[in-house]
Order: structure tokens, then sequence, then C-alpha cells
């Protein structure tokens, strides 16, 4: 299940780390061309909402920042990704003390000339995504990590700051609520 | 629904905000943000004595607390304990011997003790079931 984030055509995501630590600026560039997709996928399914293209910016912004604290235990696109999903809480706490009115209606979807079990796929699609936004913090990301993205439990253990046998335990409740949620 | 598919639905999540996502824009936007917002390191975070002195003051504040809160537990009586704020010139053995003095109750429950893998399926939810309040 395992996705290895050096099977990129091109230099590793070690090596170009190392040259943007010296200055060269393309190889930011790089790293954000490579990993932007994932990491935009993530913090959607995270709940993210319209909100994702701005937190793709601020998850890449925080870790550039603080690349001196990166120890590449962990793959560089799953750090990204933990830095993503607490911008995301940072984002929604502030919401809660400011907040504003959504004019998005994420309940309107357009299939347009999809047959009935498009209708359904996307169907059971939303009740995943509300499902997962509604889990705990950490089960959630812990889930999005292994499931959506593939990762292992140890990358994601070093990414989360948490033990491997933790995740699994997060993961494993996780699918639990999940396969009940999509049962109801 | 078992586990394989939902980690099949799962992976289908979010691939609408992927492609609408404009990477180059992105890139260009985090670069400039980088350069526009320079890292501010903190005026005392330059100062390595202050950290040092900062760092006293803790320990300092942390066992006058200690003290205080014993103090007032056993009406008044407390081991034998220099001023506090000489206590950061104590060696290892002094410290512990006023840390010994001020019989703080042992935890009940050390987690760092426990093994996760050594756990039950049924121990490792109660444990989750605790840590999510």
């Amino acid at each position: 299940m395992q996705v290895s984030e050096a099977s990129e055509v091109g230099p590793s995501d070690a090596e170009l780390i190392d040259r943007w630590r010296r200055g060269e600026e393309v190889a930011a560039t790089e790293l954000v061309r490579r990993h932007a997709g994932a990491v935009a996928r993530y913090l959607s399914a995270a709940g993210a909402g319209e909100d994702v293209e701005d937190l793709v910016q601020e998850a890449f912004f925080r870790a550039f920042r603080r690349l001196e604290s990166y120890r590449g235990t962990a793959g560089f696109r799953t750090w990204v990704m933990a830095i993503g999903s607490n911008a995301l809480k940072d984002l929604r706490r502030k919401q809660i003390r400011h907040p504003v009115v959504a004019l998005e209606d994420r309940d309107v979807v357009d299939v347009g000339n999809d047959p009935h079990s498009a209708v359904v796929g996307l169907d059971l699609e939303r009740r995943l995504e509300r499902a997962v936004v509604a889990l705990p913090l950490m089960q959630r990301d812990v889930f999005l990590l292994r499931a959506q993205q593939g990762m292992g439990y140890e990358d994601i253990a070093e990414a989360l700051e948490t033990s491997v046998g933790a995740a699994r335990v997060h993961y494993h409740q996780a699918v639990k609520r999940l396969k009940r949620a999509l049962a109801e | 629904m078992d586990e394989r598919q939902l980690e099949q639905l799962a992976k289908r999540l979010g691939a609408e905000a992927a492609d609408m996502l404009d990477v180059e824009q992105t890139a260009r936007a985090v670069l400039r943000r980088v350069k526009e917002e320079p890292v501010t390191v903190r005026w005392w975070r330059r100062m390595p004595v202050l950290q040092s002195v900062a760092a006293a003051a803790v320990v300092v504040l942390t066992a006058g607390v200690l003290v205080v809160g014993q103090l007032a537990s056993n009406g008044g009586e407390v081991a034998v304990l220099p001023a506090f704020t000489e206590l950061y010139t104590l060696s290892n053995d002094e410290l512990q011997q006023v840390y010994d003095s001020l019989t703080v109750d042992a935890p009940v429950y050390e987690l760092s003790a426990v093994n996760l893998q050594d756990m039950n399926e049924g121990q490792l939810e109660e444990l989750l079931a605790l840590m999510e309040g």
C-alpha cells in the first residue's frame, strides 16, 4: 500500500530540498509542482471546501519557512499534508470566531448526462466526504493519509508525531465509524 | 461495504479539487510569500543568555509553586530548602533531595510504560475512548 514519493522522475525530494536550502528557487517550484495536486486532494477530502487553494498555498509556505525542522524521516509530501491539516484547523478556528456566510451550496451536484449509477456513486462519495469530515481530527488525518494517499503507517506516525500502534488504532476506529455512517 | 471498497472510494475524494488547482500559480504565490514575508526571529530568541535566564526563572517559579502547595498541605512544614532564587545553582543530587522532600504523588497511570502493540483490541478501544473523552 505504501506509495513511494521518490518514484518521481528526476531529482529526489531530498535533493530538491537541499537545493532550495542553498537558494535555488526552481527546486522549490518543482517541489510544489510535484506534490500540490496530492495535497489539494487530501485537504479537500479533509473538509477544506472552497478554501482548498489557499490552504495548499499556506501548507507549502509554512513548510518552506520551517524547512530546518524537517528531519526527513517522514516523506516530504506527508509532512506538508500534516502541516496543511494544521492550517485547516487554524482556519476553521478563526472562522468560528469570525463567521462568514457561505455562498456555496455543496448539495447541488451537476451530474450532466450521467445515468443513475453515477448519481448513486456521487451520493456515496458525498456521504463519505461528510463522514470523513465528521471524524475526530487524528482519525481523519490517519484515514486519509492511509486510504486516500496510500502512505505506510510508519510515515504517517512520523508526520503526525504519534506511534505506529496508535496510528493503526486510529485507522481502524475511523474505518469502523465510516462503515457505520455509510450503512445508515 | 468492506474496507477495500471504502479505500477505493476514499481515493476518489478530492479529485475535482486537485484538477482545478492551478499548480504553477500556486508555486509562484508560495515563492512570492516566502520572499515577501521573511522569517522574523523574536528578539529574545537571538540572545542565548536571556533564554538561559528565562529557563532558570521557569524552574524557580515551578519549584516555588510546588513548595507553596506543599506548605499549604503540610500546615507550614517543609524540608530544608534554600532560597528559591538559588535553586538553579544546586547540583543534581541536591535537586533530587529537594524533590524527594516534596513527596509528590506518583502518577496513577504512566502512558509511556504501556506498549500499544501489546494491548488487545478491547484495551485499545478503551484507551482511544479515554483519549477522545
